[in-house]
């Protein structure tokens, strides 16, 4: 039985009427909605320390890859919230379009 | 019964919330929403409500907590888990109001009936008389608002009020009074799992409910406007009803109450956060903004995982690749689930090794490789160069794998492909018979031309009949160092050989490989392009240079109605993402640190989108003409020097100007119109008048120009939003209008600046205007009356008038500070740059504090908590400024000075710097 973790929901939300630039505004929209519940529940899980951390190396990191090393090693569930929060986002967008007939 | 049972076994949503069952004890018959997640698709969706159900069972939410018992009643009355399961089905059941499809149009709306259901407590039998609401549609749908309002209220206080319940019961834990404090603590915990639990199921029942009205709604509006009845609508007419729903769904539902929703809820998370707790929201912030800088291709690889659950890089170039590689992998691994050891490339990684493990995997990759290109001249010993190649790269080069698995394409994720925009559209449109045309036949005698550019093609119309363009012969292509030889007509199938993209993959860059067309334009016999395409394709991998020119391609590949105006502003937007060789602010006119996708980008871009096709003669300048390249597949390419030209199948079409604004049409040497004669017109123009009669009142109006509006309508453009058109209010100031608009249109910029940094903006402005009235249309400022409009396009729409005044403002600051040259040397090489706003900004906020306060405030922050320094601005307590580390070298610089507590206490940074050589 498919996860609907790797279920594709395009076409559930509707995204496959959009014109291109259109989808990609959405897909960005989409992007950023799932990565806000993300890092919301990432900040909360640093101590005080661990944010003033976060905020030095978001403000002096040169790379991206810093910032995610850091992530990773203070939150190490990392994978789980964003898996967690991808299928919260999934769900409910999908039970909500499914339920409009 | 086990709780797995209970979960089970719970009903849907929609009975639950009929039922009479409290809240709370609804809930601990279902399971939590957000743990939906855990559970198989079917059964999520299983549980979906419909409308209808939905409507009848939405209630306002104090009704249903007015109905909840305490958390405590809860759990000191908590039913068995068969009283629960048992106790829904006992209330008195509700007929679903038939289907919205069965009603009759002429009886009253479904909406109407079920709005007026839902006002139905749901323990009211049905038998009760219920008095109709004579509400009005706005009326209902403003409860609906109201409730859902209120319901995310709730929610976010449920949440914020369970997060505190765990972080109390966590220092309880931690203290290990686990024993002692279990009762009290853990019942308070539980409770307010519980609250917010049933919080949540509230918030999704209003906003279902909200939707599912508006859904309603438009379905009762198409029905009424085609005056039949749901199931009486012909084939077509269902068919174009389903699809007006399905749009209706895009662009209505989704953004409102997908994005919209989950907007509003963070927003609300941050707004009754506590603002002493610790700095979260602070950081939250801080990170958003940090994701909000990544870049757009990395952030597309990230959402497109989240929406398809397949990871497939998005790239569009190194500069893409590269930040997708990091950050676009990690949180789209996290988005399907993968473990680290499952990472992007895995499916490469298997490729590269099921190809490469041994000898007879090779030879047989390799008469593979030779059956599926077994073209007549298909050139062996390349592939086998090239397959050697994949063994040294598996041996010493893990590095390059890496690089394979980031620039990979796994194409078998279609659904990838379909969404992510132009990039997906390159593999359809790459690799479409769109790209691989059946030539038209060279009619004997043809002369070659030239384009207007210079470069050579070969335009061939028959004697007084046609023209048509026409590839040279298979044999005249040659690579420019030689090596493999590719037919530009017919292209080998690109289909599944894994050896062919393997080694493509994994090799560097063949020596006879052209990567970009050369600065001077496209030449038939380049055979750079067809080559590309021959490792195009599905399960195909390509190297970044090929990726980048496959997404170049694909962004120059017009699609059906679209035009020059769409191919150009993909290039351009990939280009946005390519700083290092299209800088932003030289290029684009835009700040470093502006978001590839915030709205002075968008804007940029469409300006330069305009600047371009007016520059190329696409667009006449006077607005009345548009060029439209009406066919499919046809692309329109931009090149390095931002010259236009259009082609097919790699091989450039004739753009003729014959006019110095006015673009007429394509001829061929011959003087033959090329798009009077070729198979279907490829290009043609477009009188303003014919397709946008409203562009003369967009001119008059101001709001875009007749081109932009032109070109808007005609392909659809979406729309330049900023208008800079202003009718001018009562009590009006000059200044303050040029204020307004600055906020209105580089709010974003504006805010960079402290107040006096702003008023100076202002007044930089103000003067312009003053010397160079015919930016604003001539308008007499001495005589303006409230009512009367003017145009600001000329001003707020130029950027290059903007980014000077503002560059002059940023400079302005800086003398402000009165900084000798030594001490700017000095800061800038702490990282302090003098070019950013933020950084002047905080720079004359640094220098008015004292030594002592100063490194009072770094020895506290830094030094005691190992964090950021902070400070606050004095004009302005909301602005706080974050030094990172150059507060270090600065901290460091003072203390060395060994000054004495006296000196500390009433010397100034800037007293202290003025004398540093």
């Amino acid at each position: 039985m498919p996860d609907i973790l790797n279920q594709d929901i395009t076409k559930d939300l509707g995204l496959d009427r959009l014109s291109e630039a259109e989808r990609n505004e959405a897909l960005l929209a989409i992007g950023r909605v799932v990565y806000e519940a993300v890092l919301w529940r990432v900040v909360q899980l640093l101590d005080d320390a661990g944010r003033l951390e976060f905020d030095v190396a978001l403000e002096q990191a040169k790379s991206d890859e810093e910032i995610l090393k850091f992530l990773e090693t203070r939150v190490p569930n990392l994978d789980e919230i964003i898996k967690e929060e991808t299928t919260r986002f999934k769900s409910e967008s999908v039970q909500l379009m499914r339920g409009l007939v | 019964m086990s709780a797995e049972d209970i979960l089970a076994n719970s009903m849907p949503a929609s009975e639950v919330l009929r039922s009479s069952m409290p809240a709370d004890e609804v809930r601990r018959a279902s399971p939590p929403f957000e743990n939906k997640g855990t559970l198989s698709p079917e059964e999520v969706l299983g549980s979906s409500m419909k409308p209808e159900d939905v409507l009848r069972s939405s209630m306002p939410a104090e009704e249903l907590r007015a109905q909840s018992m305490s958390a405590e009643d809860v759990l000191e009355h908590s039913a068995s888990a068969e009283d629960i399961l048992r106790a829904p089905r006992e209330v008195v059941r509700e007929e679903p109001p038939p289907p919205v499809a069965e009603l009759p149009i002429d009886t009253k709306p479904p909406t109407e009936q079920i709005l007026a259901e839902s006002s139905r407590s749901p323990v009211q039998p049905e038998n009760e008389v219920v008095p109709e609401r004579a509400s009005t549609p706005e009326e209902k749908l403003a409860k609906l608002e109201g409730v859902l309002a209120e319901s995310r209220a709730n929610y976010v206080r449920a949440e914020e009020d369970y997060r505190k319940s765990k972080k109390e019961l966590n220092k309880f834990r931690g203290l290990n009074l686990n024993k002692f404090a279990a009762s009290p603590r853990n019942e308070e915990y539980d409770a307010a799992i519980r609250r917010r639990e049933t919080a949540i199921a509230e918030y999704q029942s209003a906003k279902q409910g909200l939707a599912s009205h508006i859904w309603v709604e438009k379905k009762v509006e198409i029905v009424t406007r085609l005056g039949k009845r749901w199931e009486d609508l012909s084939d077509d007419e269902r068919t174009a009803a389903d699809g007006e729903l399905a749009e209706f769904k895009a662009r209505e539902i989704f953004p409102r109450f997908i994005i919209g929703e989950a907007s509003e809820l963070e927003k609300l998370k941050v707004e009754i956060h506590p603002s002493q707790d610790g700095g979260i929201v602070k950081s939250w912030k801080n990170g958003l903004n940090w994701y909000l800088k990544q870049n757009k291709w990395a952030r597309l690889a990230f959402s497109s995982a989240v929406i398809t659950g397949a990871i497939a890089l998005t790239p569009a170039g190194a500069v893409g690749l590269a930040a997708a590689s990091a950050f676009g992998q990690r949180f789209a691994r996290g988005a399907v689930g993968v473990t680290a050891g499952q990472a992007v490339g895995a499916g490469v990684e298997k490729l590269l090794k099921a190809t490469m493990k041994t000898e007879q995997k090779t030879a047989a990759a390799m008469e593979n490789l030779q059956q599926k290109f077994s073209v007549g001249d298909f050139d062996v010993a390349y592939a086998d160069r090239e397959y050697r190649r994949i063994a040294e790269a598996e041996k010493s080069a893990k590095r390059k794998q890496l690089i394979i698995k980031a620039g990979a394409m796994i194409a078998s994720g279609v659904g990838v492909s379909a969404l992510s925009g132009h990039l997906l559209g390159s593999h359809k449109t790459a690799v479409s018979a769109a790209d691989h045309p059946e030539p038209a036949p060279a009619p004997p005698g043809a002369p070659s031309g030239h384009d207007v550019a210079g470069r050579a093609i070969d335009i061939k119309p028959k004697v007084g009949a046609e023209a048509v363009i026409s590839p040279k012969p298979t044999a005249e292509i040659v690579p420019p160092s030689g090596g493999l030889k590719i037919p530009v007509v017919e292209q080998p199938s690109p289909s599944n050989s894994p050896v062919a993209s393997a080694a493509e993959a994994a090799s560097e860059k063949p020596a006879d490989y052209v990567s970009k067309a050369p600065a001077g334009g496209l030449k038939p016999t380049e055979a750079w392009r067809p080559q590309e395409d021959a490792f195009a394709g599905k399960g195909m991998l390509l190297t970044p240079e090929q990726l980048h020119e496959k997404a170049l391609d694909a962004a120059a590949t017009v699609k059906p109605g679209e035009g020059a105006w769409q191919a150009v502003h993909r290039q351009l937007e990939l280009r946005l993402d390519d700083p290092a060789k299209y800088p932003r602010k030289g290029y684009f006119g835009l700040m470093p640190e502006e978001p590839s996708d915030s709205v002075a980008a968008k804007h940029a871009l469409d300006v330069k989108t305009l600047e371009i096709l007016k520059k190329e003669h696409f667009i006449d300048n006077d607005g009345s003409t548009l060029v439209g390249i009406k066919n499919e597949g046809f692309r329109v390419r931009l090149d390095d020097n931002d010259h236009v030209f259009v082609e097919k199948a790699g091989m450039p079409a004739v753009l003729d100007k014959s006019g110095t604004y006015t673009f007429k049409n394509v001829h061929g040497a011959s003087g033959a119109a090329i798009g009077e004669t070729a198979p279907a017109p490829i290009i043609e123009n477009i009188p303003v008048a014919e397709v946008a009669p409203e562009s003369a009142a967009a001119v008059i109006e101001g709001s875009t120009t007749a081109t932009e509006h032109a070109a808007n309508i005609s392909h659809g453009v979406p729309s330049i939003s900023e208008t800079f058109f202003v009718k001018v209010p009562e009590n009006f100031t000059f200044r303050n209008l040029i204020y307004e608009q600055l906020q209105k249109h580089y709010g974003d910029r504006l805010v960079e600046f402290d107040q006096y940094g702003r008023d100076r903006i202002t007044g930089l402005f103000e003067r312009y205007l003053a010397d160079h009235p015919e930016t604003i249309r001539g308008t007499d400022l001495s005589t303006l009356k409230p009512g009367e409009k003017i145009d600001f396009t000329g001003l707020f729409g130029d950027q290059n008038i903007v980014n000077e005044r503002f560059h002059e403002a940023t400079k302005w600051m800086l003398e402000r500070l009165d900084m000798g040259a030594n001490e700017l040397k000095l800061l800038s090489s702490f990282g302090f740059n003098a070019e950013y706003p933020p950084d002047v900004h905080a720079l004359g906020i640094i220098r008015g504090m004292k030594i002592g306060d100063f490194l009072d405030r770094f020895h506290e922050n830094h030094i005691q908590n190992g964090g950021l320094v902070s400070f606050t601005d004095p004009d302005n307590d909301s602005v706080t400024v974050l030094l990172g580390r150059r507060h270090i070298k600065l901290a460091e610089l003072l203390r060395n000075a060994n000054l004495s507590p006296a000196d500390r206490d009433k010397m100034t940074i800037a007293e202290f710097l003025k004398d540093v050589h």
